[in-house]
C-alpha cells in the first residue's frame, strides 16, 4: 500500500481548500458577509492562471499535446499565480459591488446566483475555456526539467505549504491590524460601526476582494497541481465544502479555517473506505449507488451535527483583548447580536430570540 | 408574432411550475426566517412518492394527494428533529443544517430508488390548437393546479385561524408571541403547509420533465430561489409574481438570446432586479 | 483527528484481511451527482463478468474484486477517487473513467502506469490522448458522429426511399455530449447535406419547449439528438406537442430498451438509433448477453452495458494471460497483455467471452477477443473502430435496419 503518495496528494488538495477557507473566513468569519458564491473566485483564478501560462496556440508544445484551445500566453507560472489572485479579487470586487448593500438573506442567494452565472459563462464561452471539454495540458512548473515526475507531488506539496503559510501569515496580520478590527466591528455591530464613522460598505468590499484574491490563488494552485482546468469542477458543492471547513475549524480564526479543511478532507476521503467494508460491499450488488450515497448521507449528517453540537468549531476565535471582549459581550447581550458568526457566537448568547432580526438589517 | 405568443405561453407554463414551489418556500421563510436549501428535496420526495403510489396501483390523483400529505408530515417531522432545536441559533445555523439535510435526503432517495430516471406516469397527450398556436395540455393542467392551490393558500391565510396566526407570526414574531399565539403550533402548521405545497410542486415539476431523478429538486431549487427573492422574501404573493417573471425570462432568453444559457437567465434577472430593488419587486416581509 | 486516524487504520486493516489474495479492479466512475447513472449502469455488468471469472476458478486461483471509486461528477473527486484506488487499494487496473473524471486523474494514472479500459469515455478529447496504458471499448464520438451523418444522408442505410435533406442538430452542453458536435457538423458537410442548424442546449432543464420551437423553425425532416435519455425524451415530447412530423436520429446512449420505456413506444416509434456491433453474427451474441444479464440481475442492459461487457472481458483475459505467460498479474503485465488478447494476429483463435478465451489460453493458444461492440482491436492510441448497426423503433422495440460497415466511414 502506497499510503504516502495518497496522503501527499490529498494534503495538497486539502491545503488548496484551506486557502479557499482562509478567504471565506475573512469574508464571513471576520467581516460577517454571507458569501455563497465563493466557487466563482476559485474558478476565475484557475482559468486565469491556466490561460496565462498555457503554451501559445501553434507552438511546439501545443501541437505535441494535440491541444485545441484558442488562448494561451505562455507566461511564467508565478505571473499566472499572481494575476490569478488579482483576477479573483477583481471579480469579487465586481460581485461585491453589486451586492454588499443587500441584507444577509439576499446576499447569500445573490452570491450563489452570481456564481452560477459565472459557471454558465465559463461553460458556454468555449472560445475562452473550451467549455465542457476542458483543457488538459496546463503547465506544471519545473516538472521534468528540474524536478523528476516521480517526486513531483512531494515538491508540489512543499511549494503549496510555503505559499499557504505565507498567505496565512499575511491574513493573520491583516486581521490583527486596525483594519481587521474595523472589519470585525462591521460583523459585530454594523450600525455601531457606521455611527463611529466607519465606511462599512468600503470595508465589506475590501473583505470581499481580499477573500476573492485568496480564492483566486487557490484556483491557480489547483489548476497547476492537476495539470487541467475544467468548468465541471466549479459547482456549488465546492462552496458548501468550504463553508463546512470554516464552520468546523472555527469561524473567525484563520488557523481554524485551515485545520477545518484538513479535517474535512480526512472525513470526505475516509468515508470512501465504506465501500471496502465487506458487509456494505455486498449491498452494492443490488444498487451500485447505495454505498456512495450512504457516504453523502453520513457527510450530510456530520454537517448537521457540527452545527448543532460544535457551534464554535475546533479552534474557536480567540478573544481579542480582555477589555474589548467585555465590551463586545455586553453589547451582544444588549442587542442580542450574533453577528456574522451566527452559528458560532450564539453559543455564548443563549438569550437571543432576536438573533435573526439583527441580521435583517439591510 | 406567433413565435412570440407561443414563447409567452411557454413562459406562463414554466412560471406556473415554479410558482407553487416558490409560494411554499416563501411561506416557510415568513415564519422560520431562513433560506431552506433542503426544500428542493421535498419536491423530489413528492414526485417519487407519487410514482410509488401509482406503482402500488393507486390512481394518479389519489397518489398525488397522498404524496402531498406524506411530504407535509415528513416536513413537520424533519423540522422537529433538525430545525426546531436550532430556532434560537440564528439564520446561518439553520441554513447550513438545511444544506446537510439536503445531502441526506437526496442520497437517501438514491439509495432506495437508484440513480436512473423513472418515467412519471402520465400518458402522452396531443395539444389543443388555437389558430396557429398550440397549447399543450400538461402545462394547462399545471397552471390550473397551481392557480387552484394558490387560491386555497390565499383563503387559508386570510380566513382561517391558523392562517391568521401564521401571518401574524410572519409580520412580527415577538408581537405574535406576546398576544398568545403558540409559536410551536404555528411552526408545525407552516412546515406542514409549505412541505405539502412543495410536494405538489414536485409533482408539477415531474409532469413537466417527464422523468423523476434524485437530483431533480436540488437542480430546480435555485430557480425557485430566484423567483422567491425577486418577489421579496416571505411574501407569497410576491413569489407568484416572481415566478411569472422568471418563467417568462427563461423562455424569452432561450428563444431570443441563446438556448445554451438555460436557467442562467433567471439569475441574471434576479441580480438586475436586486440592484434596483434590494428587497425584491414587492418588498419582502423582511 | 486521532480518533479519525485510528478509525481509518482499523478500516484499512479489516480491508486488508478481508481481501488479501484478491486481484483488485477499480471502477473509477460517478456513482453520485449529476452523472450517477453511469456508475450504476456499468457496475452490474462488470460484476457479472467478475463473478464468471471467479466461479471458473479466478485468475490463478485469485478472485477478481471490484472496488468503487466515486468520481462524484467533479474533477477533483475524480482525482481523490483515483488516488485511493491507485495508491491505497492498489488496484491492478481501472474500468473507467468518464471524460470528466479523466481530467482530474490523468496525471496520476500516467505517472503510476495503471492500465485502464474505459467503457464510457467517447469524447474526442481522448482521440489522441492515449498512452500505452489507456484503452477504450467505446468508439470515439468522432466515429459515432460520422456514422450518424453517413446513414442519415444515404437512403440505403435507412431502409427508406429517400435520404434526409434538412437535418438539424440539437446537442447538450455537457462533457459527454458536446464532443459529438463538430464530428457531426463536419461529416454532414462532407456527405453533401450540411446541417440546417445546430442548437446547443443547457442540459437538465425541466422542459425544452422554446428550444424545440427554435429547432422546428428550420423545418427539419430529421433532428439529430445528442443528450441524456431524460433530456431527449423532454425534447421529443415537446416536439410532438408542437406537431413535428419529421423523425429523430439518436446516439448509442438512447438506443436501448430503457429509452423506449422512458419515452413511451408511441413517442419513440420510427426514430433511428445507432449501436456498435461487431457483425451480423454478433447481434445474436448481443441478444444472448441481454438475456444472460436479465437472468443475472433481473434488469435490462442499460447504456454502456455492452461496452462494459467487452472492457471487463478484455481485462480478465489480459490478467489470465499475464498469469499464464508472465507468472504474475501486475499493472505492467496486464497493460502489456491487453493488446495481446484483443488485437488480431497470425494463428490467433477468435474468442467471444471469458470462458472460451480461458479454454484457448490454457490450451496454449493465442487469442483475439471479438466483442459485442466490434472486433475490439486497439489502434496506437487505444481506440477501437466499430461497424455500426442502424436501428429503428418499430412496434415498441429496436429492430435492425442495416449494418454500416467500418469501411463506409473512411
Amino acid at each position: 500500500m502506497a499510503l504516502l503518495p495518497f496522503l501527499v496528494g490529498l494534503t495538497t488538495l486539502a491545503l488548496i481548500y484551506g486557502l479557499l477557507a482562509l478567504g471565506l473566513n475573512l469574508q464571513y468569519g471576520v467581516t460577517g458577509l454571507l458569501n455563497f458564491g465563493h466557487v466563482a473566485f476559485f474558478a476565475v483564478g484557475a482559468f486565469t492562471s491556466a490561460l496565462l501560462t498555457l503554451p501559445p496556440k501553434g507552438s511546439a508544445a501545443y501541437l505535441q499535446a494535440d491541444a485545441h484551445y484558442q488562448i494561451g500566453l505562455g507566461w511564467p507560472v508565478p505571473v499566472g499565480f499572481l494575476l490569478a489572485g488579482v483576477a479573483g479579487g477583481l471579480v469579487a470586487l465586481l460581485i461585491g459591488a453589486t451586492s454588499v448593500r443587500l441584507s444577509s438573506h439576499y446576499l447569500a442567494v445573490a452570491t450563489f446566483a452570481m456564481a452560477e452565472i459565472v459557471r454558465s459563462v465559463l461553460t458556454n464561452e468555449d472560445w475562452l475555456t473550451r467549455g465542457e471539454f476542458g483543457i488538459s495540458n496546463v503547465p506544471q512548473p519545473l516538472k521534468d526539467t528540474v524536478i523528476p515526475a516521480a517526486v513531483y507531488p512531494y515538491a508540489y506539496l512543499a511549494g503549496t505549504v510555503v505559499i499557504v503559510a505565507v498567505l496565512l501569515a499575511l491574513t493573520v496580520r491583516l486581521t490583527e491590524s486596525p483594519y481587521g478590527r474595523a472589519l470585525r466591528s462591521v460583523r459585530d455591530d454594523e450600525l455601531a460601526a457606521r455611527s463611529l464613522g466607519k465606511r462599512t460598505p468600503a470595508l465589506k468590499l475590501g473583505a470581499f476582494a481580499v477573500g476573492g484574491a485568496l480564492a483566486g490563488f487557490a484556483g491557480s494552485l489547483w489548476t497547476h497541481s492537476l495539470g487541467v482546468v475544467h468548468v465541471g469542477q466549479f459547482v456549488p458543492i465546492v462552496t458548501f465544502q468550504v463553508w463546512l471547513a470554516v464552520l468546523m475549524g472555527g469561524s473567525g480564526n484563520a488557523y481554524g479555517a485551515l485545520l477545518g479543511s484538513l479535517v474535512l478532507m480526512t472525513i470526505t476521503q475516509s468515508t470512501r473506505f465504506l465501500g471496502n467494508v465487506p458487509f456494505l460491499d455486498g449491498l452494492t450488488r443490488r444498487n451500485p449507488s447505495f454505498v456512495p450515497s450512504l457516504r453523502f448521507v453520513l457527510i450530510g449528517l456530520l454537517l448537521i451535527a457540527v452545527v448543532r453540537f460544535f457551534p464554535r468549531g475546533i479552534l474557536p476565535e480567540r478573544p481579542r483583548r480582555p477589555r474589548r471582549r467585555a465590551v463586545s459581550a455586553r453589547r451582544r447581550a444588549q442587542t442580542g447580536a450574533s453577528g456574522g458568526s451566527g452559528a458560532t457566537d450564539a453559543a455564548d448568547t443563549p438569550d437571543t430570540p432576536d438573533t435573526v432580526s439583527r441580521e435583517d438589517e439591510p | 408574432m406567433t413565435a412570440l405568443l407561443q414563447t409567452l405561453i411557454f413562459g406562463l407554463a414554466t412560471g406556473a411550475v415554479i410558482s407553487l414551489s416558490a409560494v411554499g418556500l416563501s411561506l416557510s421563510y415568513g415564519v422560520t426566517r431562513f433560506i431552506n436549501f433542503s426544500y428542493g428535496e421535498f419536491l423530489t420526495l413528492g414526485a417519487y412518492l407519487t410514482v410509488l403510489g401509482v406503482a402500488f396501483g393507486l390512481s394518479l390523483p389519489l397518489a398525488i394527494v397522498l404524496g402531498m400529505l406524506a411530504v407535509g408530515v415528513a416536513g413537520v417531522v424533519l423540522a422537529r428533529i433538525f430545525f426546531d432545536p436550532l430556532m434560537d441559533r440564528g439564520f446561518l445555523a439553520l441554513l447550513v443544517t438545511s444544506v446537510g439535510l439536503a445531502f441526506v435526503l437526496q442520497n437517501l432517495v438514491r439509495m432506495v430508488a437508484g440513480s436512473n430516471p423513472i418515467r412519471f406516469p402520465l400518458p402522452l397527450m396531443r395539444p389543443w390548437h388555437v389558430g396557429a398556436l398550440f397549447v399543450p395540455k400538461v402545462p394547462v393542467l399545471e397552471v390550473a393546479v397551481a392557480l387552484l392551490a394558490m387560491i386555497v393558500v390565499h383563503l387559508l391565510l386570510t380566513f382561517t385561524r391558523i392562517g391568521k396566526m401564521m401571518r401574524a407570526t410572519s409580520d412580527n414574531p415577538a408581537l405574535a408571541r406576546a398576544s398568545g399565539i403558540s409559536t410551536a403550533r404555528v411552526l408545525a402548521a407552516t412546515w406542514f403547509l409549505s412541505s405539502a405545497i412543495g410536494g405538489l410542486g414536485g409533482v408539477l415539476l415531474a409532469m413537466t420533465q417527464i422523468a423523476v431523478q434524485p437530483v431533480m429538486g436540488w437542480s430546480f431549487l435555485l430557480v425557485v430561489f430566484a423567483a422567491v427573492l425577486l418577489g421579496g422574501i416571505g411574501n407569497p404573493y410576491g413569489a407568484m409574481l416572481g415566478s411569472l417573471v422568471v418563467g417568462l425570462g427563461i423562455e424569452l432568453g432561450t428563444t431570443y438570446i441563446s438556448p445554451d444559457y438555460g436557467h442562467a437567465f433567471a439569475f441574471v434577472i434576479l441580480v438586475l432586479v436586486l440592484l434596483l430593488r434590494p428587497r425584491g419587486i414587492l418588498r419582502g416581509a423582511f | 483527528m486521532r480518533r479519525v486516524a485510528i478509525l481509518l487504520a482499523a478500516v484499512l486493516t479489516t480491508v486488508a484481511l478481508a481481501q488479501g489474495g484478491a486481484i483488485k479492479v477499480g471502477l473509477l466512475l460517478p456513482f453520485t451527482g449529476q452523472y450517477d447513472w453511469v456508475g450504476a449502469n456499468v457496475q452490474p455488468v462488470a460484476q457479472m463478468i467478475a463473478d464468471q471469472v471467479n466461479q471458473s476458478g479466478g485468475i490463478g486461483g485469485r478472485d477478481i474484486v471490484l472496488t468503487q471509486g466515486d468520481t462524484e461528477g467533479t474533477v477533483d473527486a475524480g482525482f481523490t477517487a483515483a488516488q485511493k484506488l491507485v495508491n491505497v487499494d492498489n488496484v491492478v487496473a481501472l474500468v473507467g473513467p468518464t471524460s470528466l473524471s479523466f481530467s482530474g486523474s490523468k496525471q496520476l494514472i500516467q505517472d503510476t502506469g495503471v492500465p485502464m479500459i474505459s467503457p464510457t469515455a467517447g469524447t474526442t478529447e481522448l482521440d489522441k490522448a492515449g498512452t500505452k496504458y489507456f484503452f477504450r471499448t467505446v468508439p470515439s464520438d468522432s466515429l459515432g458522429g460520422r456514422a450518424i451523418a453517413r446513414a442519415a444522408t444515404d437512403a440505403q442505410y435507412l431502409g427508406r426511399s429517400q435520404a434526409f435533406t434538412s437535418p438539424v442538430l440539437m446537442v447538450a452542453k455537457s462533457p459527454a455530449m458536446v464532443s459529438f458536435e463538430s464530428p457531426l457538423q463536419n461529416a454532414f458537410q462532407s456527405y453533401g447535406t450540411p446541417l440546417k442548424a445546430t442548437l446547443e442546449y443547457a442540459p437538465g432543464k425541466p422542459s425544452y419547449r422554446s428550444e424545440v420551437q427554435d429547432a422546428l423553425s428550420h423545418n427539419p425532416d430529421v433532428i439529430v439528438l445528442v443528450g441524456t435519455p431524460e433530456d431527449s425524451v423532454r425534447i421529443m415530447q415537446a416536439a410532438f406537442q408542437a406537431g413535428y412530423q419529421g423523425t429523430w436520429f439518436v446516439t448509442q446512449d438512447q438506443t436501448n430498451a430503457d429509452f423506449i420505456k422512458l419515452a413511451t413506444p408511441q413517442l419513440a416509434n420510427g426514430i433511428y438509433g445507432l449501436e456498435e456491433v461487431a457483425s451480423p453474427e454478433s447481434a445474436a451474441r448481443n441478444d444472448a448477453f441481454k438475456k444472460q444479464f436479465k437472468t443475472y440481475s433481473g434488469k435490462d442492459v442499460q447504456i454502456f452495458g455492452t461496452n462494459t461487457y467487452d472492457a471487463m472481458n478484455v481485462l480478465a483475459l489480459a490478467m489470465l494471460r499475464a498469469q499464464l505467460k508472465d507468472g504474475q498479474v501486475t499493472r505492467a503485465t496486464v497493460a502489456q497483455n491487453i493488446r495481446a488478447v484483443a488485437d488480431p494476429g497470425a494463428g490467433k483463435v477468435d474468442v467471444t467471452d471469458y470462458a472460451s478465451g480461458k479454454k484457448a489460453l490454457e490450451a496454449g493458444q493465442e487469442i483475439n477477443y471479438q466483442g459485442l461492440v466490434g472486433p475490439v482491436n486497439f489502434d496506437q492510441y487505444g481506440n477501437i473502430t466499430a461497424p455500426f448497426a442502424i436501428r429503428q423503433v418499430k412496434d415498441g422495440a429496436w429492430t435492425d435496419v442495416t449494418i454500416l460497415p467500418a469501411s463506409a466511414l473512411q
